[in-house]
């Protein structure tokens, strides 16, 4: 047997190297999932209260809380429970919320296209602002270049980065709806009334992507590829989005991935400050209605959601480089 | 009217420009409203099928689609579907206005409106027929085309009242047919009232149509400026500041707010302010053995802690009417003033609570966060009690109370009185207690109060049943069974064109006019 150095690149043809990352995935994929639908599951009866008194309010008969409470098993033990939970999900079925006696998969399916739209639209403005922000300030400030520059940038960015996006939202209201009147302050009226519930999501991820992308292409430049691509005369626009834009992506994109899952969380709050009718609000109805299986469905979909862009994303970047394909980089 | 995004040249630049492609996701598409829409607030309903109605969201939209026999007005009941009635204890006889139909045209016979009553007391939401009905059961006979017949199975003088809740709207045969669809959507023609569902997105907006057809208008003692608009749009917008912020834009006509927002409309030209009372908050004490407030003395001593006034300036901003019994101002029986309350006195309190342990249950709907719960809790700290609050959402506060009413001492109730009556409050402190499956929240045994309910369920006259009604909650107020605080406003922003009326002191008929 022929002893392996760590450092030793992994044999085998790269077909071989896609089947077994696919494998590792796919069962990654599914582990994630079943532990998902386990803790979704079982955080529920964590929430103090009884569901059908929280639905039907302070003047419910103890018959309609019993009605309700038989109606929809929750007398039953929890491992029946359980068992019904993973069935329904088998036929893609969520449930029936208890406070509107329609289909979970209903509501998710009403709200879920607002959540998506904001946060879709909020990836695509980090992606078209955060990169060319980040690459053209780590150009100009390359090699201790415009120490001023750098400073200003690593000052403002890093301030901006942190400002949670219910301030932002706020401000970007009062600013744009109430003082100038230029932009819906909430609601899903028109479609600019998306504008602001974006640009209040994206705008602290815009400065954190470039930040990142910043130092990664102070890093990528100083690369001997640069230099030779340098060499040939390249103009500046080919040799930065050619040769140092592929090599930003690696960490560009594992960057984003968890920006969005942050989004999918910061969406609930955004939407409380916008009146947004997305799955956001949904949730923290359901929540206070103890209407668990809203909850159960809504937390199973963003965590699905979440797991499928952590996916996405590997598969890119391993698309982008195949050195990603193993466990081990050369 | 709903501004049109035109007004906003930048916003029609901006959004086609990056909302294009996506907007196709959501619902969008919303035509630029006319001078004849209103745009409201409204949170989220359970179900559009009146009969299921459970919550004030549900209320209201049944009230645009289907109308109750009578309607209440500063001063008494109206005519709504009914022209005329006759009401005893168990029994009243409604006669039907001429003229009314159902959307599709049907006539509204005594025939329909007995089958609709039928079916709401059969298949209707259990807790909202037991607080309008009084916990009896009502049947509907139709005699001949105008009269409807209504009896009870034991006495309720607030019949006649019942049927000016929304729940009670009267269901056209198409709807009743149709059980299902009625809960989740329109049903051609199962209308009676003047506005159809003509579209919907759960949970998003719901817009309501002017029926063309329309004539039976509630006969109305006050005089509403304005006209009914043609399209009522309800938008659901749970989160009051930015409810606050769509009125300022003139993104919403009409809408509620919240107390510490009116400031935000101080000279505004666009916008006034109205007013209605809406919740009533009162103490409710755990009397049960174990609990500080068995004992009538410190159950008084928390009465002399509080400052009624200090309370409504820290919960509601001042705007709050100071509580003199356990029903809002606009209510039936409710009077001015009242000697039974149990006056201040912070000196007699810290000497009967020093050193009590108490264990607040507060629900977040009490002010701001629960303000109030939090007002409660600092006050009687300072009375020398060891106090501990329990803040909670509206769903857990309910689940507690009701569930596990052991595990607190003392709770400020938000009393949401449909029915608009005494009568609606009082056997949350009567019969079996919640632990035996029965009405009586703090488990009183207030034998006074219970002999003035019973007699007034029975009382034909008006006079001496609201006697009666006042003697059961005064005995409530001395023994400090129970301690009114203050009844909180629905604060309606309205902009410049448009009004909004609640009238009688009714939670759930919010009349919309255009004025402009």
């Amino acid at each position: 047997m022929i002893p392996v150095s760590i450092d030793t690149p992994p044999r085998g043809r790269p077909a071989t190297g896609r089947r077994a990352f696919a494998l590792r995935r796919g069962l990654g994929f599914v582990l994630s999932f079943a532990f998902l639908v386990l803790v979704t599951f079982l955080i529920v009866p964590l929430l103090p209260g009884d569901p059908a008194r929280a639905v039907l309010g302070t003047r419910a008969t103890p018959e309609a809380v019993a009605a309700l409470r038989d109606r929809f098993g929750l007398d039953e033990p929890l491992p029946a429970r359980l068992a019904d939970y993973v069935g329904g999900l088998f036929h893609l079925d969520l449930g029936v919320s208890y406070r509107y006696g329609t289909s979970v998969s209903e509501t998710i399916a009403t709200k879920l296209p607002y959540t998506v739209t904001l946060t879709a639209l909020a990836i695509v403005v980090v992606l078209m602002a955060g990169l060319p922000l980040g690459m053209t300030v780590g150009v100009l400030t390359r090699g201790g270049r415009r120490p001023r520059l750098g400073l200003a940038f690593g000052a403002i960015a890093g301030f901006m980065a942190s400002v949670p996006g219910y301030v932002t939202g706020t401000l970007l209201i009062v600013i744009m709806s109430i003082w100038l009147d230029l932009l819906p302050p909430g609601g899903a009226m028109e479609p600019s009334s998306a504008i602001l519930p974006v640009l209040s999501l994206a705008l602290g991820p815009v400065f954190a992507v470039a930040r990142v992308v910043r130092q990664e292409t102070q890093n990528v430049i100083t690369q001997d590829f640069m230099r030779t691509a340098r060499g040939r005369r390249l103009k500046a626009v080919r040799l930065y989005t050619v040769h140092a834009l592929p090599n930003l992506l690696t960490s560009t994109l594992t960057l984003c991935g968890l920006i969005i899952s942050g989004m999918i969380g910061a969406a609930v709050v955004i939407e409380s400050v916008f009146n947004y009718p997305g799955i956001g609000q949904e949730i923290v109805q359901a929540i206070i209605y103890k209407d668990y299986p809203v909850v159960q469905g809504i937390v199973l979909v963003l965590g699905l959601i979440a797991i499928l862009v952590n996916l996405l994303i590997d598969t890119v970047l391993a698309l982008l480089d195949p050195r990603t394909l193993g466990d081990r980089h050369v | 009217m709903r501004r049109s995004p035109t007004r906003r040249p930048l916003t029609a630049l901006a959004a086609v420009a990056t909302l294009t492609l996506l907007s196709s996701c959501t619902a969008g598409g919303q035509e630029a409203a006319g001078d004849t829409t209103a745009t409201v607030t409204i949170d989220a309903p359970n179900s559009m099928d009146p009969r299921k109605a459970l919550a004030l969201p549900d209320f209201q939209l049944a009230r645009l689609s289907y109308d109750t026999l009578v309607r209440r007005d500063d001063g008494g009941l109206v005519p709504g579907l009914a022209d005329t009635w006759k009401a005893t204890p168990t029994r009243v006889d409604f006669t039907l206005r001429e003229g009314a139909t159902c959307a599709d045209g049907t006539a509204i016979t005594a025939r329909i409106v007995s089958d609709s009553i039928n079916s709401f007391v059969k298949n209707g939401e259990a807790s909202t027929l037991a607080a309008i009905f009084g916990g009896t059961r009502p049947t509907a006979t139709a005699e001949g085309t105008s009269t409807v017949v209504v009896e009870t199975d034991a006495p309720w003088a607030e019949l006649a009242q019942a049927f000016s809740v929304a729940a009670t709207g009267i269901v056209c045969p198409k709807g009743l047919a149709d059980d299902k669809a009625l809960a989740g959507g329109p049903v051609d023609g199962s209308a009676s009232g003047p506005y159809t569902l003509t579209s919907f997105e759960k949970g998003v907006r719901y817009v309501y149509t002017l029926r063309d057809d329309y004539t039976t208008w509630p006969k109305w003692r006050t005089k509403l400026d304005g006209t009914p608009p043609k399209t009522v749009e309800y938008l659901v917008a749970p989160d009051p500041s930015a409810t606050a912020n769509m009125v300022m834009s003139g993104d919403l006509d009409l809408a509620r707010i919240m107390p510490d927002s009116r400031t935000r409309f101080d000279g505004s030209p666009d916008v006034t302010l109205t007013s209605y009372p809406f919740g009533t908050f009162f103490l409710v004490f755990n009397e049960r053995k174990g609990s500080p407030f068995a004992d009538r003395t410190k159950r008084a001593a928390v009465a002399r802690a509080v400052d009624r006034k200090a309370l409504n300036q820290s919960a509601l901003d001042g705007t709050g009417a100071l509580g003199v019994t356990l029903a809002n101002p606009g209510n039936t029986c409710v009077p001015k003033t009242n000697d039974s309350l149990i006056g201040q006195d912070p000196e007699a309190a810290a000497r009967a609570l020093d050193g009590v342990k108490i264990r607040i249950l507060g629900a977040q709907v009490i002010g701001s966060g629960g303000a109030g719960n939090v007002y409660l809790q600092e006050v009687l700290r300072k009375a020398g009690a060891e106090v501990e609050l329990d803040n909670v959402d509206i769903g857990t506060w309910v689940s507690k109370a009701f569930s596990q009413p052991n595990t607190w001492d003392l709770t400020i109730f938000p009393d949401l009185n449909f029915l608009g009556s005494l009568a609606n409050t009082l056997p949350l402190f009567l019969g079996p207690d919640v632990l035996e499956g029965g009405p009586n929240l703090g488990g009183v045994h207030n034998p006074v109060t219970s002999d003035a309910f019973d007699q007034a369920r029975a009382d034909t006259d008006e006079t001496s049943r609201c006697a009666l009604y006042n003697k059961a909650t005064d005995a409530l107020i001395e023994r400090a069974d129970a301690v009114p605080l203050v009844t909180e406003q629905y604060i309606y922003a309205q902009r410049e064109g448009f009004k909004v009326y609640m009238l009688g002191g009714s939670l759930d008929d919010h009349i919309f006019r255009i004025t402009g």
